[in-house]
């Protein structure tokens, strides 16, 4: 029911009274599907926005008058912004001039050119809009986009709402550094980065003509004596042999493949190796198959006596390589 | 004469250089040669000597279970 204007002596019909009084508990709605500007008319009924997109309501001074009060509401899927046009509208400090779907407010007129909007829009409209999204908050909600698939959440003060989605960090995978084929007679893997725990190479069906040996050396050391220790059976032994007392650094033969059709797998691991302290130990693990066709297994172990970060790594043949690859992995 | 090849791979920069020794590389690798034929003709030696002697356990009538016992 619009606002009525009585005068003085004026009987009320039992008509008037029951609007009066349905007034109380029924409002008249005004639905409006566009942008619209409040006006007086509007007292004493609810102006309800139903629109698809998103919309405004406009509060200008000099319409309603000091304890006014205005109903307002969104039904629409756009948001409608209560806008302070000529008036000021302010707001509950946590409140928010946009309606969303559902959302109401009551407006109230302090004087003629101010009025406050009680909104249960409170903190803000929900902002998050998309499959995934989170709820974030710096001064006001905002919304987190959703990461891309295998991100996770991470806190970084210096983004605007204190996190961010980041790929993480390969803690604990292993990164393939480099495939090399085995040629001539000494391959090396040079400039390793030191941003790894360890380093893991795979060697695959290596095989030299005629002597099936490798010698594995760091830096090009071939100077520092080393130590290296065997078990295994007595044909790994044979597979495996030492060298007691040369002066290669890592001073251990390893027989390898017996023809360049065989098969074999040696895993040799290097953890710690880019310190700078202390000696480097390195763990040989594999099966080589022997010219009979049997398999060897091993497991080999040895140490470089220099406390320099390893970033070479030499194989060492007697003869030419002549079949075989190595991986070399970092492990995070 | 040729010397040997060896190939070095950057893994950082993925260049890959294959190249004869120069003459440094060539001694090293010499000695390792070195060392290996000498290990190979120890361990060659040290062979022998057991089937030597294995067999000269057989010639004095020991039968193979009694010289694994041994």
């Amino acid at each position: 029911m619009a606002l009525q204007t009585f005068t003085t002596g004026q009987v009320l019909t039992a008509a008037q009274v029951s609007a009066l009084q349905a007034n109380d508990y029924n409002q008249t709605v005004s639905t409006k599907t566009a942008n619209y500007v409040l006006t007086i008319a509007d007292l004493g009924s609810r102006v309800f926005m139903n629109a698809a997109g998103a919309t405004t309501i406009t509060v200008n001074t000099g319409i309603f008058a000091a304890g006014d009060t205005l109903w307002l509401g969104n039904i629409g899927a756009g948001a409608c912004v209560v806008t302070a046009g000529t008036a000021t509208v302010s707001k509950f400090s946590t409140a928010s001039l946009t309606l969303s779907q559902y959302q109401g407010a009551f407006l109230y007129f302090v004087s003629t050119g101010v009025a406050i909007l009680y909104s249960d829009a409170a903190g803000a409209s929900f902002p998050v809009t998309t499959k995934g999204d989170l709820f974030g908050y710096d001064t006001a909600a905002a919304r987190i986009p959703v990461g891309t698939n295998n991100q996770v959440l991470t806190a970084d003060s210096a983004q605007a709402l204190g996190v961010k989605w980041a790929t993480p960090s390969s803690g604990g995978g292993m990164t393939l550094i480099s495939t090399t084929s085995f040629t001539g007679t000494v391959l090396t893997l040079s400039s390793i980065a030191g941003t790894y725990k360890e380093l893991r190479l795979y060697i695959k069906g290596l095989y030299a003509a005629n002597t099936n040996t490798l010698n594995v050396t760091f830096n090009g050391d071939l100077t520092n004596p080393g130590y290296a220790s065997l078990t295994g059976s007595d044909a790994m032994n044979r597979a495996f042999s030492l060298s007691g007392s040369g002066n290669s650094s890592m001073n251990t033969w390893t027989y390898l493949n017996t023809s360049a059709n065989s098969d074999s797998f040696l895993v040799l691991t290097i953890p710690n190796y880019s310190n700078t302290t202390t000696m480097k130990f390195m763990n040989a693990t594999g099966a080589v198959e022997t010219s009979s066709g049997s398999y060897t297994l091993g497991t080999w172990t040895g140490f470089w006596n220099n406390t320099s970060a390893i970033t070479s790594i030499e194989f060492r043949g007697i003869g030419t390589f002549t079949a075989g690859s190595v991986e070399l992995y970092g492990v995070s | 004469m040729t010397k040997p090849m060896i190939k070095i791979h950057n893994v950082e920069t993925d260049e890959i250089i294959e190249r004869e020794m120069n003459a440094q590389e060539y001694a090293e690798h010499l000695q390792l040669v070195q060392e290996y034929q000498a290990q190979t003709a120890e361990a060659e030696a040290k062979s022998a000597a057991r089937a030597s002697a294995l067999a000269k356990l057989a010639a004095l009538g020991l039968t193979e279970t009694e010289i694994a016992a041994l």
